[in-house]
């Protein structure tokens, strides 16, 4: 497998995972906790451009899907058009949405770093735990 | 150190703190809105308030005996089918939490202190006033003097109203992370309900239909304008009344006598306009205030002869402050085991039904404006006491503690007299100064005492007959309401039911329509009127029908006892008695257009004697303007329609002349527009020229004031409308209905809508056009509409002014508002269905509870 296949594949495994553990923590009303997926998988990445891209698409794939079933389900559309309204002025949902979607990149690209940086940091213990197991 | 780490270091000294901003900035609240991360985020506020219900659910409950099931029509009205009863209250509280959680929420927080809890210390002064009147004090008492009674086996239906908070509190438990928008908005979460918070709901209505200050209001008259001015103008009957109760006479030409001889008090005059003016600064009083300016019911009832069924048809408007969501619930409640089988409305946060009918009765509500409350003043004595009938007594003291956000606990002490709580002391705040000088001012309610009014309701709600239907009347007794009521045996009646004083006054010192000088044991409440006994009523009148329209109860035939001090100007009920007096054959679709009617008697009144005025003043060549506005005048038929002009010329011009004629009550209270009427139609039937404007040394006459209205007007109206052309002047521009959301927030309020109608119309809304760059629109009128046909019980119709459910997000929450009300139509109301026959092309949704374990 070469190099380039192989940081593929980490990415795709990990924002898989972001994506999946970002799903599970709306059933958790502690909304910091999205920085948590970012980090995760920014840390099994190898480079910090895949690292922040994989927390960043976990993260919004995640709540797409999140927010188009609410769409769907809950016309929850509305209730974003009414916050609109009431912090912004009428027929501002979609900038509600917007703010929404930012904060939920910035968590992405923010644990992403994080997540990656401190692999770089943790990476010679890691090694030399792994060595002295062998 | 490696290159790469000492780079990996410099990202995280970047990446990590830009996280912390981002992470503290969306965990604040800011600007009085809860933390963004809080509302915003997937998973948390409002991604997580609930939709539509889902088609079929199935909820396993601990405690049900048997299944219920619970179908929504399509205006999400829920039908209850349960074997037992308590599985039907344990379902009600259950949908009422479903649909109106919040609401509910903020009536319980009204009564007991505790708005400030949630939203700070701005509802401070409301919490302390709320709790001062001994609202939820005897709420408490009350919950505990049936739990005794139920022990001692007076009566049964305390486990049953338990039911109830257990379906709420179900609802509650199970739904915690699924909340209403505004628990997020507002950053709070329900709490526990209690059966002292349904009973807190009732005192709530109370203060809402009874509690006022109009004993102070014509205190300040009277020092105004003299014992012989004031009894001409506020001196009692209204003129024009049409009594409810028609076996009592009617009002002929009874002379208004001065009776009054009370002697002002310079202390208390001078106090009370400082009370007052501190009462409006209280939110609650203040929305009170202007929600009794729009305060008023219709219902009425005709009996087989006058209908088209040959079976009566009963109606029924309350007309309450306009809010979204409305504040009634409409619900069909079923129990096999008992026959249970009731159909109405009721407030949320309430179990049984308000008004509505069984398969046997039916009933609707008007507010009967019977005087429970008197304001009594006392000179203080030191301190610590206060002067009673000549004897100094000491105040009893009860200590409160408000829990306020950003504050804490915070102490305040309400001092009681011997008649009720020193109102007077808002003044201070509560810190009992002496802000209110050396006398005090106390209120004495009849909502201060136990009430039994969910005994009343599960009495109407079980009904099988008019005898069934009177026992239960006896212990409706704090809400006092003109009762209506029909039968499928073909019987209509009406009684005015409430706890009403005997005070100890021959008329002498205003028969509690004044303050009375405690210190001088004036007053004094000797008893309470029997409900069945010696309260006026009728019962299957020669006159085929009944009306009630919070005008006079009885007439002057009934002598017993003073009932009344405050009723309504009279048009409603004059227009809705000239309508079914000259009608035979009345469908129920004549009761649909009767209780959407908007022709004005009040206009048909005072215009022809306008128009008049003004032909005499003029002429056969008045002046542009004036010969526009005879144009829009002479052919109107009083219609207070939305698209014409005259309705716009009529009500401003009459507000001009009922400010013109008593130029003498500047800032006092006016007195009605009948007697506006009165006097413009029997100018020389009074003592005083009332037209005469006191600034001016000239005499002005009734015309010269009817014509210098006119002028302001059409200066107002040009002005307003910046068109001197009378015709452009439409109704509807100035006349539009308002739908607000109880906090206010416009995003989730409906309207403004162009409206027809107006104050006095049987279809009333109210405006107020004081001031020309704010003009108030109209925030109340029918709050429901029902029409009950005795003949067949499935072809009853109703309609709110909202929706069903309070959830902004569902299609429930204004649908009956924008596709039925507004357009004054109705949906039918299904009694007769069962789970099994339910119309499908109505059947929305279904919930089963199951009793966990099975039965």
């Amino acid at each position: 497998m070469s190099k380039i296949e192989e940081k593929h594949k980490y990415f795709l495994y990990t924002t898989i995972f972001a994506a999946c553990l970002t799903m599970l923590l709306t059933l958790i009303p502690v909304w910091q906790l999205v920085i948590i997926p970012g980090i995760i998988a920014g840390f099994f990445n190898k480079q910090l451009r895949y690292a922040v891209l994989s927390g960043l698409t976990g993260v919004i794939l995640s709540w797409l899907i999140y927010i188009l079933v609410a769409f769907i389900t809950r016309n929850t559309y509305t209730i974003l058009d009414q916050v609109g309204a009431l912090l912004v002025g009428t027929g501002f949902g979609w900038l509600i949405l917007l703010i929404t979607l930012i904060i939920g990149i910035l968590m992405g690209i923010l644990g992403g770093g994080i997540g990656y940086s401190i692999s770089i940091l943790l990476k010679p213990y890691l090694e030399q735990k792994i060595r002295s197991m062998k | 150190m490696r290159k790469e780490n000492k780079k990996a270091y410099i990202e995280l000294s970047i990446f990590v703190p830009l996280t912390i901003i981002i992470l503290a900035i969306f965990s604040i609240p800011l600007l009085g809105i809860p933390p963004l991360g809080n509302l915003l985020i997937p998973g948390n506020g409002v991604w997580n308030v609930p939709g539509e219900l889902p088609a079929a659910e199935r909820l396993n409950i601990e405690g049900l005996r048997d299944e219920v099931t619970v179908i929504r029509d399509e205006w999400g009205v829920p039908h209850i089918y349960a074997t037992y009863e308590e599985d039907m209250f344990f379902a009600q509280g259950y949908c009422q939490a479903q649909d109106r959680l919040f609401q509910m929420d903020m009536l319980r927080r009204q009564v007991r202190g505790k708005l400030s809890e949630i939203l700070g210390d701005d509802y401070l002064s409301t919490d302390k006033f709320m709790l001062a009147t001994g609202m939820e004090t005897w709420a408490i008492n009350t919950v505990n003097n049936l739990e005794e009674m139920q022990e001692n086996g007076t009566i049964t239906i305390v486990p049953k109203i338990e039911r109830y908070v257990d379906g709420i509190n179900y609802f509650i438990d199970t739904h915690k992370q699924q909340l209403p928008l505004e628990y997020y908005l507002i950053g709070f979460e329900p709490k526990e309900w209690s059966t002292v918070d349904s009973m807190c709901i009732v005192q709530l209505m109370a203060m809402d239909l009874t509690w006022n200050y109009n004993d102070l209001y014509r205190y300040q008259n009277l020092a105004l304008l003299g014992s012989m001015n004031y009894t001409e103008l506020f001196g009692l009957p209204y003129p024009y009344q049409i009594p409810i109760c028609p076996d009592y006479g009617s009002f002929g030409e009874i002379p208004m006598t001065p009776g009054i001889q009370v002697k002002i008090s310079a202390k208390l005059e001078s106090k009370i306009s400082t009370f007052i003016q501190n009462v409006k600064e209280i939110d609650s009083q203040k929305k009170l205030m202007e929600a009794q300016e729009l305060r008023g019911s219709n219902n009425w009832v005709i009996d087989g002869v006058k209908s088209s069924t040959g079976y009566p048809i009963l109606c029924n408007d309350m007309h309450l402050s306009w809010n979204m969501p409305g504040i009634w619930y409409e619900q069909h409640m079923v129990a096999e085991n008992t026959g249970f089988n009731a159909y109405g409305f009721q407030i949320p946060g309430l179990p049984l039904l308000a008004v509505g009918h069984n398969q046997y009765v039916g009933w609707g509500f008007t507010n009967t404006g019977y005087d429970v409350i008197d304001w009594f003043y006392f000179d203080t004595d030191g301190d610590d006491g206060y002067i009673y009938n000549n004897t100094p007594q000491e105040f009893n003291y009860e200590t409160y503690k408000i829990n306020v956000k950003g504050q804490g606990i915070v102490d305040f002490t309400v001092r009681h007299t011997v008649h009720g709580p020193v109102m007077s002391d808002i003044i201070g705040d509560f810190g009992l100064s002496d802000a209110f000088g050396d006398i005090i001012l106390s209120s004495k309610w009849t909502a201060n005492n136990y009430y039994y009014t969910l005994l009343a309701a599960y009495g109407f709600c079980t009904a099988e007959n008019r005898a069934d239907f009177n026992n239960a009347s006896q212990y409706w007794t704090t809400l006092a309401q003109n009762i209506v009521y029909g039968d499928v045996y073909g019987n209509i009646a009406i009684r005015p039911t409430g706890k009403v004083p005997i005070r100890d006054d021959d008329g002498t010192f205003g028969n509690g329509t004044l303050p009375y000088n405690a210190s001088k044991g004036e007053g004094e409440w000797v008893g309470y009127i029997d409900i069945l006994n010696e309260l006026p009523s009728s019962f299957n009148p020669s006159q085929h029908y009944l009306v009630s329209a919070n005008q006079i109860v009885a007439g002057p035939g009934y002598v017993k006892y003073h009932l009344q001090s405050e009723y309504a100007n009279g048009y409603r009920a004059r227009r809705i008695n000239e309508l079914l007096n000259q009608s035979t054959n009345i469908s129920v679709e004549d009761m649909k257009v009767i209780q959407n009617d908007v022709n004005s008697t009040a206009a048909r009144a005072f215009v022809s004697t306008l128009i008049a005025v003004i032909k005499s003043e003029y002429g056969t060549s008045p002046p542009t303007t004036i010969a526009n506005i005879l144009a829009e005048l002479e052919p109107w038929s009083f219609v207070m329609s939305k698209d014409l002009a005259a309705p716009t010329i009529y009500r401003k011009w009459r507000d001009y002349f009922m400010e013109f004629t008593f130029d003498e009550l500047e800032g006092a209270r006016k007195p009605g527009v009948a007697v506006l009427e009165k006097l413009m139609k029997e100018e020389g039937e009074f003592i005083n020229n009332w037209f005469d404007n006191i600034s001016t040394p000239a005499v002005e006459t009734r015309n010269q004031t009817i014509l210098l209205a006119l002028n302001a007007t059409i200066d107002w109206l040009t002005e307003f409308y910046d068109s001197n052309d009378p015709s452009t002047w439409k109704w509807g521009e100035v006349h539009k209905l308002t739908f607000p959301h109880i906090t206010g927030l416009p995003s989730l309020s409906r309207g403004p809508y162009p409206g027809d109608g107006e104050g006095y119309t049987i279809n009333p809304s109210g405006i107020n056009l004081n001031d020309i760059n704010n003009i108030r629109y109209a925030r109340g009128g029918a709050s429901e509409r029902m029409i009950l046909d005795f003949s067949d019980l499935n072809q009853s119709l109703s309609v709110i002014p909202s929706g069903q459910r309070g959830l902004s997000n569902s299609k429930h929450y204004s649908d009956q508002l924008e596709q039925l009300f507004l357009l004054g139509k109705y949906h039918f109301q299904y009694y007769s269905n069962t789970p099994l026959n339910f119309p499908i092309s109505s059947f929305e949704s279904a919930i089963y509870l199951n009793p966990k374990g099975g039965v």
